[in-house]
């Protein structure tokens, strides 16, 4: 299927106008076979996510360079960083898998800071996702470490995590490499579209043991 | 072809894999079509896990969800009043949700949300920021959807049509789209779970959605 820059912008284009989600108006489209660049301004930092997200599932788009900046309109309420740090506190409080007595939570200007420990990587990553989602939070600066309750050996986690993917009906593959070392997962190969590289990164990213993932992924045309 | 006994097995590996599954008792029970996952689990988070986890083993078409959540065991679990309070506030820290005409009640760990907000995926975005509260047994969503701008039927079902074809993730040959005062109804069949996912958040997030039913069947062809 030959598909050309044009067609694809418009395509995307096109997604952002029918995203409820996001002003398409103030985002710009930029492609370059099948590398894809948003720039512009969101109002908030889900709407830079779902952006992305707009762009990453039409057909022909192989990368995605997000570059929006968050900006909150004016007329919005905006919290003081004291505030933003507080309320994202309370947040990671009442959540049921994170530990906030482990972690400190800094905030200048918008920017979050993250730092501490937490017992597994996806806590570390719903950490920075929960914070995203508060109001006044124009960025996350993750610098959580992972320090796992149990250790767990390379070869298991490497183990656990091929024969979770031989398990997902959603990924079909036989050519993806799995290497970890000491809790680093690194995932290389190439897959056919977004969905397969988001699913064999879930895979990763919930397994024991796991202290990092470094995704190589491509997605071959 | 996999067997019963082998698709039940790959199931429970399923659950014991998930990091996200600690100290969890859940039975699998497998009937050629329906998982159904009974027992009790410690948070609303970890139920739709353990769901979303059978959902992707080859064989389940769907899974009948029994888990319970009982947070009774924990220290400190907290009361209806504090539950109310943090679901409360979770809804209004959120950037994406006008919470002025939304109201909470928790009873016996269950929350009530009702009021309006103006678009449906924030109705079910409010709801997931409740599940995600610690203590919680389930949420009763009463919102109603007063949108901002009506939005002719012919229109909705247009856009949504169109986000379907533009999705790369989706054969939109096989699933029909009907929308009646913004209700909208899905129905045919996808291969994959992720693909039925994806065809539903393409409905999910156009302009002026009311409601979503989704009769989308899984059916690998």
């Amino acid at each position: 299927m030959m598909i050309n820059n044009s067609h694809i912008k418009q395509n995307i284009i096109d997604q952002l106008n029918w995203d409820d989600r996001v002003v398409a108006s103030d985002i710009d489209v930029d492609v370059d076979q099948g590398k894809v660049k948003l720039q512009g301004v969101v109002p908030t930092f889900d709407a830079r996510l779902a952006a992305e997200a707009d762009a990453t599932i039409i057909p022909g788009v192989s990368e995605v360079i997000n570059e929006l900046e968050v900006r909150y309109s004016s007329e919005s309420f905006a919290p003081t960083n004291e505030e933003i740090a507080t309320n994202i506190r309370k947040i990671y409080q009442w959540n049921s898998h994170i530990d906030v007595n482990s972690l400190s939570v800094t905030v200048e200007d918008g920017l979050v800071t993250l730092e501490g420990a937490v017992k597994s990587y996806w806590r570390k990553m719903q950490a920075e996702e929960l914070a995203q989602s508060v109001k006044g939070v124009i960025k996350v600066l993750n610098k959580l470490t992972v320090v796992p309750n149990k250790d767990v050996v390379d070869e298991v986690v490497a183990d656990d995590i091929v024969n979770a993917l031989d398990r997902n009906q959603n990924v079909k593959v036989n050519d993806i490499d799995v290497k970890v070392q000491d809790g680093i997962v690194t995932l290389s190969g190439q897959v056919s579209d977004w969905p397969t590289r988001q699913n064999i990164y879930r895979t990763a990213l919930y397994t024991r043991g796991v202290v990092d993932i470094k995704d190589h992924i491509s997605i071959s045309l | 072809m996999k067997d019963q006994e082998k698709i039940k097995q790959d199931i429970v590996d399923q659950l014991v894999w998930d990091n996200r599954l600690e100290d969890v008792q859940i039975d699998v029970d497998y009937n050629g079509t329906t998982a159904r996952l009974s027992g009790k689990v410690h948070s609303y988070n970890v139920r739709q896990a353990a769901e979303a986890d059978a959902l992707q083993i080859e064989g389940v078409l769907s899974v009948d969800n029994q888990l319970a959540v009982d947070a009774s065991h924990q220290i400190d679990a907290p009361t209806d009043q504090e539950i109310q309070n943090h679901v409360k506030d979770s809804i209004y820290w959120n950037n994406r949700i006008d919470y002025s005409k939304i109201d909470v009640v928790v009873e016996d760990k269950v929350a009530t949300l009702a009021g309006s907000v103006d678009a449906f995926w924030k109705k079910n975005l409010a709801a997931d920021l409740a599940y995600g509260v610690n203590g919680i047994r389930n949420v009763n969503n009463k919102l109603s959807i007063v949108p901002t701008r009506e939005r002719k039927d012919e229109l909705i079902a247009k856009d949504v049509m169109a986000a379907l074809s533009r999705n790369n993730q989706v054969d939109e040959s096989r699933v029909t789209v009907n929308v009646n005062d913004g209700q909208i109804t899905l129905s045919g069949a996808v291969n994959t779970w992720s693909e039925n996912n994806a065809a539903y958040e393409s409905a999910l997030y156009a302009k002026g959605v009311r409601d979503i039913k989704n009769d989308i069947l899984v059916k690998p062809v």
